[in-house]
């Protein structure tokens, strides 16, 4: 199996659509991406917490400090009115082009019926 | 004290990235605890959450970035203050909506502002009751030739239908004869309106200051000494002098006492006379001078129909009993048809549709653009439904957006047509009747705030409809993709309607341009430009006949020896006053036995001179010439048409001209000139008959003079050397023939003016609404152009698969466009002039112009397509 490394923006719509089930933070994040994506696609860390930075800045999440389920604090994100239309926005161009993606692979020549 | 700014920054920098470590030592830690928790110890489990994440300072310094930008966002909109935040906003609204709310105020504004304009200018022009009391009561009657052609009334006539026919509850009669005014100064050739005692009953209306008119001051035989002012002397004559009353006025050399002022407005069935006195009516006037009108009110209970033929029979009978009436009837006429007539209402029915259509576009881009922007905003929708908000408070949002929307557009509406009416008043040029009352009225009002109405109901709607149309479509959105676009075919109906509507618009307007063109062209038979014309006025109590036979020639000598002047003649009948003379002639040689076999023909008295100042032709034979007087027969100058008429191919020249009836006078005919069309440019020419001054030696005469170099000095010498040559003459205004001949071409450029700027302002609204469905059509298949550039496609290809489907849409529209224009055309026909209603050049054009603005319409935003970044598809 071959990992993909994500692109800018997609990691964004990945991040929002992770927060749909409730405020978690990073590490929850980065690993619930992992999973629900049978492990193809790999967040890097380091990339990680500048988007959900630049995320809440834009005010699509808010943080705040918190305990987690190891009893640990750690800093929880949570969608806000303004994410959830960014998502919905976003997965609506996002299932677009990957409608696009497929309708075009169909036409493409050579492809056997 | 408070901290600087600089020291916020700093503070919140440092919180910042204490608040990042730790996130950072929260990650660490929970990922050790995953890992050790999988077997691993805690010292190589820490070694490896470390390794896996990184270098700490990158993320730190991406993060730090990442908060500047922020910041520096933030703090700019605080330091321009909300408002700035708000435009800003706005803006990026109005750019993310490709122009939305702005394309949809233009749209609005054009499209209720065309509606508002159109409807006060034809409300005034032609919808207005006459400024008379019942006016629908009030009728015009007048005698019709043998021929069949309608004439004016003798007074005798007149006086007794007034009596005899019982239909009419009152008549009156009056007629526009020339005067002199004279004030201190020089004295004036003016109008004066012979007016019956009982024109202001008839009417319905009360002077606005003194009294009108008694049956006293109306008996025959009698002298003049009373007057009436029109509203418009008053006002500017006399200041608008609530004393005026008793004041005398000079006019013909009596003294008149104003008893009376004439309220505003009459003007429609009295034009600018200033001045009017008791017409006095002759029972004892020849039959056969025909030269008042006649108007008159229905007495109550009496139907237009039953008045009509009771006029008939009265007037059978006095044809039977009166020689001069032999053959001749009488007609009535709605006073609206008069003075309104069916050409004016005719084309102010066609403005109103052409108004009808473009606010029907206006409302059809902006719910179009509406639903566009729902589609858009389609996932707001759904997603505030899911948390709850209720479908009534969806569409009270929507309604609100949108009746704000058209509400501001309808005012912005009301405003343009505030400010083109004055441009329209001025445009009319004074030849459409009652134009320049038109403003804002409350029907106009009234049918703005409709519009905006419907404007606001058609958009609040669309998108409630998106709403519906969504939960069907998204029950089934297995389906997806392309087919599962609901509004897609909407929307190219929605483009093929406009263009149709444009073509239509377009057509009318074309053919009213190639009429105007057409009738411009015509040849007036005369050359009106390098033309002087004045009048002079030699009234009977002050000249005799044979003093005017004199004078004129000595003015034409005087007028003829200032440099420059080429040529001078006078004649009795001023070139497009609309007046003429009528009478009937036969030929000789074919002479019919009664009068009624005669010809109808117009008639004027010309001296030497006048063809050649008027650049007339002369066809054959010779001008008049100072020896044509009694003593030398009775020579005639006829036109071409009549000569043509009369004697085909054969000579005129010599050949007698008999005139009024078998006993009337020989008149030989020494000369044939070109016909002259100065009443109506569109009319065919009438027969007509010139008759020298010397003979007949007319008190009012029009000297036009030919002239090369400047206009406004040969007009001060012209002003100078009149008064010396006959002192005391009242000269009327010196104008240019050139100017009467463009304003007689007034009424047809005001139609084509209108109409122009409706089918600009139908183009405009026709471009904005291609161009944004085409926007937006493509827009949502960006996803699909970046994969086929990406794939090899050629931007060029692209283009060209987008242009070919929308310009099949065009074309569709195009066909049917042309199709409604053709069936609607017919309407038109009587407004043009020289070409038929259905002229294939014109259809040509409009089908070059569609086809060039919806190309550019479509270009644009596929332009704009194919230099999409697949990249950016990606990012939504």
């Amino acid at each position: 199996m071959t990992r993909r490394d994500l692109l800018q923006g997609t990691l964004d719509l990945l991040v929002l659509r992770t927060l749909v089930g409730g405020p978690r933070h990073g590490y929850e994040i980065a690993r619930a991406i992992k999973s629900s994506s049978a492990d193809v696609l790999q967040v890097e860390e380091g990339a990680l917490y500048p988007a959900l930075h630049r995320i809440e800045a834009r005010e699509w999440i808010t943080a705040s400090w918190g305990l987690s389920e190891k009893n640990r604090r750690a800093k929880f994100y949570s969608l806000t009115d303004l994410g959830h239309e960014a998502l919905a926005a976003q997965s609506k161009s996002w299932d677009e082009y990957v409608r696009a993606v497929a309708g075009v692979m169909a036409d493409a020549p050579g492809r056997a019926p | 004290m408070r901290p600087a700014p600089q020291d916020d920054v700093r503070a919140d920098r440092l919180r910042e990235r204490q608040d990042l470590d730790e996130e950072i030592a929260a990650h660490l830690a929970h990922r050790v605890d995953d890992l050790v928790s999988r077997g691993l110890s805690t010292e190589e489990a820490r070694a490896r959450a470390r390794q896996e994440f990184g270098d700490a300072d990158r993320v730190r310094i991406a993060s730090r970035n990442v908060r500047d930008r922020a910041r520096r966002r933030r703090k700019r909109s605080s330091a321009f203050e909300t408002a700035r935040q708000d435009v800003s906003f706005a803006l990026r609204q109005v750019r993310h909506g490709r122009g939305f709310a702005l394309t949809a105020l233009v749209t609005l504004m054009l499209g209720v502002g065309a509606a508002v304009t159109i409807t006060s200018v034809v409300t005034a022009v032609v919808f207005d009751p006459l400024p008379f009391d019942d006016p629908e009561r009030v009728v015009f009657a007048e005698m019709v030739t043998p021929a069949g052609q309608p004439f004016a009334v003798s007074e005798a006539t007149f006086l007794d239908w007034r009596r005899e026919v019982r239909s009419f509850r009152d008549a009156a009669a009056f007629a526009n004869r020339a005067g002199t005014l004279r004030r201190p100064g020089q004295p004036s050739s003016i109008s004066v309106g012979h007016v019956s005692h009982s024109l202001l009953d008839v009417l319905g209306v009360r002077p606005l200051l003194g009294r009108a008119f008694r049956a006293s001051d109306d008996l025959p035989g009698t002298e003049a000494s009373v007057a009436l002012i029109s509203h418009a002397m008053w006002r500017t004559d006399f200041a608008g002098d609530p004393t005026v009353l008793g004041t005398s006025l000079d006019v013909d050399g009596r003294l008149l006492q104003i008893v009376g002022v004439l309220p505003d407005g009459l003007d429609v069935l009295l034009g600018d006379t200033p001045v009017f006195v008791p017409l006095r009516a002759d029972p004892t006037s020849d039959r056969g001078d025909h030269d008042v009108d006649v108007i008159a009110r229905l007495a109550s209970g009496v139907g237009f129909d039953v008045a009509r033929s009771e006029l008939a029979d009265v007037q059978e009978r006095l044809s039977r009993t009166h020689a001069a009436d032999l053959g001749w009837s009488a007609q009535l006429h709605p006073a609206r048809w008069v003075l309104i007539g069916e050409t004016v209402e005719r084309a102010g029915w066609i403005l109103i549709a052409a108004a009808i259509v473009l606010l029907v576009m206006a409302c059809v881009n902006v719910s179009n653009f509406l639903m566009v922007r729902s589609t858009a905003r389609r996932t707001e929708m759904a997603l505030r439904t899911a948390l709850g908000a209720s479908q009534g408070r969806l569409v009270r949002q929507l309604f609100t957006e949108s009746s704000l929307l058209a509400a501001v557009g309808g005012l912005f509406g009301l405003a343009l047509a505030t400010m083109a009416l004055p441009a329209l008043r001025a445009a009319g040029g004074g030849r459409i009747p009652r134009l320049e009352t038109a403003q804002i009225d409350p029907t106009a009002l009234f049918v703005g705030v409709l519009a905006i109405a419907l404007a606001t109901l058609v958009c609040g709607l669309a998108p409630v409809v998106q709403l519906r149309t969504d939960r069907l479509s998204s029950s089934m959105a297995g389906r997806g993709g392309a087919a599962g676009d609901p509004g897609g075919r909407l929307r190219s109906a929605l483009v093929t309607g406009q263009v149709a509507l444009t073509v239509l618009l377009l057509s009318g307007t074309g053919l009213l341009l190639r009429s105007f063109v057409e009738l411009t062209a015509v040849d007036p038979g005369f050359e009106a430009e390098g033309t002087l014309a004045f009048s002079v006025d030699m009234p009977d109590g002050s000249w005799s006949f044979a003093e005017r036979a004199e004078l004129i020639p000595l003015l034409r000598d005087a007028v003829s020896s200032i440099p420059g002047v080429r040529a001078a003649g006078a004649t009795a009948v001023e070139p497009f006053s609309g007046s003429a003379l009528g009478n009937f002639v036969a030929p000789e040689d074919r002479l019919p036995d009664r009068a009624s076999g005669f010809t109808p023909i117009q008639w004027r008295v010309v001296t030497p001179g006048f063809f050649e100042a008027m650049g007339m032709e002369l066809l054959a034979g010779r001008d008049f010439t100072e020896s044509d007087d009694w003593e030398n027969g009775t020579p005639i100058v006829i036109g071409e048409s009549l000569a043509r008429q009369t004697w085909g191919a054969e000579s005129p020249l010599d050949r007698e001209l008999v005139w009024g009836d078998p006993e009337g006078s020989r008149m030989r005919v020494v000369g044939v000139v070109e016909d002259l069309r100065d009443v109506e440019l569109g009319q065919v020419p009438s027969p007509i008959v010139y008759r020298p001054h010397r003979q007949i030696p007319w008190a009012v005469m029009t000297m036009v003079v030919r002239y090369e170099g400047d206009a406004a000095a040969i007009t001060a010498a012209i002003r100078r050397r009149v008064p010396e040559t006959v002192p005391g003459l009242p000269v009327g205004e010196v104008e240019s023939l050139g100017e009467k001949l463009r304003r007689a071409v007034g009424e047809p450029r005001f139609n084509l003016q209108i109409l122009s700027g409706f089918a600009v302002v139908g183009l405009i609204l026709a471009l904005i609404g291609v161009y944004g469905l085409t926007a937006f059509d493509v827009r949502r298949r960006y996803p699909e152009i970046g994969i086929r550039l990406s794939l090899g496609a050629r931007p060029q290809a692209i283009r060209s698969m987008i242009l070919r489907q929308r310009m099949r849409l065009t074309l569709v529209g195009i066909v049917v466009g042309l199709g409604v224009a053709w069936l609607a055309s017919g309407a038109m026909r009587s407004l043009l002039y020289g070409i038929a209603p259905g002229d294939p050049l014109t259809w040509l054009c409009v089908t070059l112009v569609i086809v060039v603005t919806s190309m550019a319409a479509t270009y644009l935003p596929t332009r704009h397509a194919v230099r999409v970044d697949p990249s950016r598809v990606l990012n939504g």
